[in-house]
């Protein structure tokens, strides 16, 4: 996982697809609509001329000038709706702009831009005077690899002082360092475009899962407007969000969808070919037989639907059906009547026995059933997402099958269409371990492994026996090592050791994501991550030699502590004590607290 | 990236609709103007006028066509350069098998207390009222509250409320092994001695007051701030040039952050966030996967496992993770490591192989020349 600015770009695709998209829209709109009226003026004023000295005279004149004023109002109409698009386009094009340079950002001191710089670069290191902000960066960066190599030193370089390096030794390595400041620039700057993603995925997820309030505070709060598409995912929602069956069995509402298909989304459904109109108007025409109003059924379906009946068989079909539906139209009304009362939309096997049982002869009752709208907002999303370039599906099938289990997935956009939740959960499984704890309360799993424990304690001891004297003689008290349920109990962040060890800050294991981590998979691993100066304790545990060192340091001091307000209360003499403390050096386990000498540490070869 | 950034120049300078308003202008223009001419001239040459308009019109109609191609150009090339930038297909992406309905809970929970930790306080109120559960507690908020006051103030160079907090919670900064107290009064003696406005007695007397209780811990330290007073006025070019800047105003603010939220049991870093952020760098790499694996028409085989391994920046590393060098296997509670008398450590089911299962009968290490046998390999814990 180690950073790359294109991989990190590739998941921001959206982020530039959407107002291009919006962009190119803008211009065709723009197109159609000057194509039209150029070509209106044209052909007016070509067929006025052609007739020839029939305009001339004083009543032809005046009819000329009656076309002409006509004209000149077409032309200034789109003029002005020109104006308006031309305004859409500048900011269409500013988004994409203002997008282009948030992800820029990533990209300045690495990769394409640093072959650029490098040259200049050689040039400014020796003519240029390092300014104090850089030694004091250099020096954190010192600090860092410092700790890092922590093994080679023993445990009092955490006296202070010891960033008194010698400034020629800085000078002399200050390519080296400027390179790691670079580094160190490289991953900040990849700290705060991560921030603003997280806020931006946040802002979709809000936008999707209807909270468009919260979604509103938060692109307030975060000044970050342009980097989302508030717009079309509200108009998205609100479409959805009527489709949706309401409490009462009633059918939804489908007039914002059609209002999508016939504004927004117009050119782009006749260009694909798509059937979400006709599905919705059909729809439409259902839900007016439905009601009984035959006529004006009759009405629209000769205005609205006839003319599909070329394109295809499929259509055909469903419009023959979609007709026959009128001959059985006093049954529909009298049962959609019944149902409206205790009809469970969400079991639609229950439903279609119910309708067996009362009228056993409407045909075509798929045609009536409630599950079309879930249909047609699934169909809705689909084009959605491809009209804006948001989702790239393989294939229809996927997309349908990914949503096959209904129950479990949240109403409007489904969860797994969010990309916060995509990340979420590849997150999650990345950094999930066999060590992540899960759970604080016992389960099942915890008392399966508390009976392996009891094997392990036995076969401890049993080992500790036959090991070699070398190892044993050395250990103080052969303490039995805590069962591995108690090692496993969360630590305390406010323990000393807490700080030191980084289990305690792992996300997984944390009580905001320990539930939604459950379900999920493993990370998959084939490399070891473990300290590289692995020792290990008598009590078998395995730690950086290190980290045991620094732990050691921190409870000497807070011994040290204890031992001179024992002193000074006791009125004792400080020498002597200080005299014994010295004597042999410690070590602790940083989560039993169990105490050996610094000889017992055994360093292991994990990997 | 580049590509992008290049076809988007050319978009910016001739994506625009300018040039088709202005050619709309002149239609109507010269629309009036023939109206205007055609109205005065005489009544006998309006087929003259008219025709004239007409060829006008149809240079119009051709130069909009025109415009209309320089425009389309670049736009297309410009969504060209998108398609060739973004090739991932992120559906063949490892899909977690589910994220449950009921998990919805846990999720707005987690996403309140990201808010709340970010100092959202007025977005995390709004998530709860449109989500209706009060997930986050009025205490932890009131907590976080008061911690991004302290931060606020930090941040406007105001120390006094951060050594208050520090010094109200000393025992426990101690219990942590903290150098936050000392450092923030090591900070604000630096900003006292750099200000010429202070006399000296004045910093020396902030000394005396406040550096007093750290002289048992941090008496080297001390003494080094104490003699860099004899190089007030020239700082930088004295062997403690370094004091201005250490510790950096960055780390202070980020061990106030740690250990504020320490002492609340939070951890400083938003699980929410780091969570997202390890998912969304890893999402490309699965994807490539996926693509892969399409093309080949292979299936995941993972057992609850994602298909490949993510490597983990040090960042990320919070758990040590042990697979064992034989099998290439993490070990679980049911197939433990087991260090052998040598101190290569390998999993249980590794040993059980090699030693054939005799627990007693001597076997060589499968990395280095001593033997041991299964029993004196002994059971070890990774963290």
């Amino acid at each position: 996982m180690s950073f790359n600015p294109m991989n990190a770009v590739q998941l921001e695709e959206p982020l530039l697809r959407v107002p291009f998209e919006t962009s190119r829209r803008t211009f065709k709109n723009a197109q159609k609509i000057m194509d039209h009226d150029f070509e209106v003026v044209s052909s007016t004023i070509g067929q006025k001329s052609k007739l020839s000295n029939a305009n001339n005279g004083e009543e032809g004149k005046t009819r000329v000038l009656q076309e002409m004023d006509s004209l000149i109002e077409r032309v200034q109409g789109l003029k002005r709706k020109m104006d308006v698009l031309a305004i859409e386009q500048r900011s269409n094009i500013n988004t994409i702009g203002v997008r282009i340079g948030h992800l820029n950002e990533i990209f300045c001191g690495s990769s394409a831009s640093k072959l650029v710089e490098t040259n200049a670069e050689k040039s400014d290191i020796s003519s240029k005077t390092i300014t104090e902000g850089e030694y004091k960066d250099s020096k954190e960066v010192i600090g860092l690899s410092e700790e890092k190599n922590i093994d080679d030193e023993d445990g009092d370089n955490f006296e202070f002082g010891d960033d008194d390096l010698d400034y020629e030794d800085y000078m002399n390595t200050s390519m080296h360092l400027k390179r790691k400041k670079e580094d160190h620039e490289q991953s900040a700057k990849y700290d705060t475009f991560s921030h603003i993603r997280m806020t931006r995925l946040l802002i979709d997820h809000l936008l999707k899962t209807a909270k468009p309030l919260t979604a509103k505070a938060l692109v307030e709060s975060s000044n970050l407007a342009a980097l989302v598409d508030t717009d079309i995912l509200v108009k998205a929602h609100n479409v959805i969000a009527a489709l949706m069956p309401p409490e009462n069995h009633q059918p939804p509402n489908i007039n914002a969808l059609l209002t999508w298909c016939m504004t927004d989304a117009k050119q782009f459904l006749k260009k694909n070919r798509s059937s979400l109109e006709f599905e919705t108007r059909l729809q439409a025409y259902i839900e007016l037989v439905r009601q009984g109003k035959i006529n004006e059924a009759v009405a629209y379906y000769s205005k609205w639907l006839v003319k599909w009946s070329d394109d295809g068989i499929e259509y055909y079909t469903k419009l023959k059906e979609c007709a026959g539906l009128l001959a059985y139209s006093d049954a529909i009304v009298h049962q959609s009547r019944m149902n409206q009362g205790d009809m469970d939309i969400d079991q639609p096997e229950g439903e279609s026995k119910d309708k067996e049982h009362l009228l056993v002869d409407i045909p075509y009752l798929e045609l009536l059933s409630l599950e079309r709208y879930t249909r047609l907002i699934t169909s809705f999303l689909h084009e959605f997402y491809r009209m804006y370039g948001l989702f790239d599906t393989a294939s229809n099938d996927d997309y349908m099958t990914s949503n096959s289990s209904p129950d479990d997935l949240t109403p409007c956009f489904q969860l797994g269409d969010s990309a916060f939740i995509k990340c979420l959960s590849t997150g999650i499984s990345v950094l999930k371990t066999r060590s992540c704890i899960l759970d604080n309360s016992k389960n099942e799993e915890v008392v399966y492994h508390d009976s392996m424990d009891e094997d392990d304690d036995s076969d401890f001891t049993e080992t500790i026996e036959s090991v070699n004297d070398e190892f044993t003689s050395h250990i103080i008290s052969v303490p039995k090592p805590k069962s591995r349920q108690k090692r496993k109990q969360k630590l305390e962040a406010s323990s000393l050791s807490a700080s030191l060890l980084s289990s305690t800050f792992c996300p997984v294991c944390s009580t905001d994501l320990a539930s939604i981590a459950k379900s999920l998979p493993f990370a998959h691993h084939v490399h070891s991550y473990v300290d590289s100066d692995s020792v290990v304790l008598p009590n078998g545990h395995i730690y950086g030699r290190g980290l045991l060192l620094k732990f050691a340091t921190l409870m000497r001091k807070q011994a040290e502590q204890n031992a001179k307000q024992n002193r000074q209360e006791l009125g004792m003499d400080f020498l002597g004590q200080e005299q014994e403390l010295d004597t042999q050096k410690y070590v602790w386990d940083l989560i039993t607290e169990e105490k050996y000498p610094e000889s017992n540490m055994r360093v292991v070869y994990p990997s | 990236m580049e590509t992008i950034l290049k076809e988007f120049e050319k978009l910016q300078e001739n994506g625009q609709l300018s040039k088709c308003q202005g050619l709309v202008d002149d239609l109507l223009d010269t629309l009036m103007k023939s109206r205007t001419q055609i109205e005065q001239g005489d009544v006998n040459n309006i087929d003259a006028y008219l025709k004239l308009l007409k060829s006008k019109v149809d240079t119009y109609t051709k130069r909009a066509k025109l415009h209309q191609k320089e425009i389309h150009g670049p736009l297309s090339r410009f969504g060209k350069s998108l398609d060739k930038s973004f090739k991932t297909n992120f559906s063949s992406a490892y899909q977690a098998p589910t994220f449950l309905k009921s998990n919805e809970e846990a999720l707005n929970k987690a996403i309140s207390m990201h808010f709340v930790r970010n100092g959202n306080f007025e977005v995390a109120q709004v998530f709860m009222n449109e989500s209706g559960g009060s997930y986050v507690s009025d205490t932890t908020i009131a907590q976080f509250e008061a911690m991004f006051v302290i931060l606020h103030s930090l941040k406007n160079n105001n120390l006094g409320p951060a050594i208050a907090w520090a010094s109200d919670n000393r025992d426990y900064l101690k219990h942590r092994g903290s150098d936050l107290e000392f450092n923030l009064h090591k900070c604000q003696f630096v900003r006292l001695l750099l200000d010429p406005e202070n006399s000296p007695s004045v910093v020396l007397n902030y000394a005396r007051t406040k550096f007093g209780v750290f002289s048992d811990i941090y008496l080297s330290e001390i003494s080094r701030l104490m003699t860099s007073l004899l190089y007030r006025h020239e700082l930088d070019l004295s062997p403690y040039a370094n004091l201005r800047y250490s510790p950096s105003f960055e780390e202070i603010c980020q061990s106030f952050t740690n250990e504020y939220c320490a002492s609340i049991g939070f951890s400083s870093d938003s699980p929410l966030y780091l969570a997202v952020t390890a998912g969304s760098a890893a999402l490309p790499i699965l994807a490539k996967m996926g693509s892969i694996m399409k093309l080949k028409r292979a299936e995941w085989s993972s057992l609850n496992e994602l298909p490949v391994e993510i490597e983990l920046p040090k960042k990320f590393q919070f758990h040590p993770i042990f697979v064992c060098p034989v099998s290439k296997e993490q070990t679980t509670d049911l197939n433990p490591p087991r260090m052998l008398v040598c101190g290569h450590i390998i999993s249980q089911e590794s040993l059980n192989a090699i030693s054939r299962n005799r627990s007693n009968s001597k076997f060589k290490c499968p990395y280095c020349p001593s033997e041991c046998t299964a029993l004196e390999a002994k059971r070890v814990y990774f963290e």
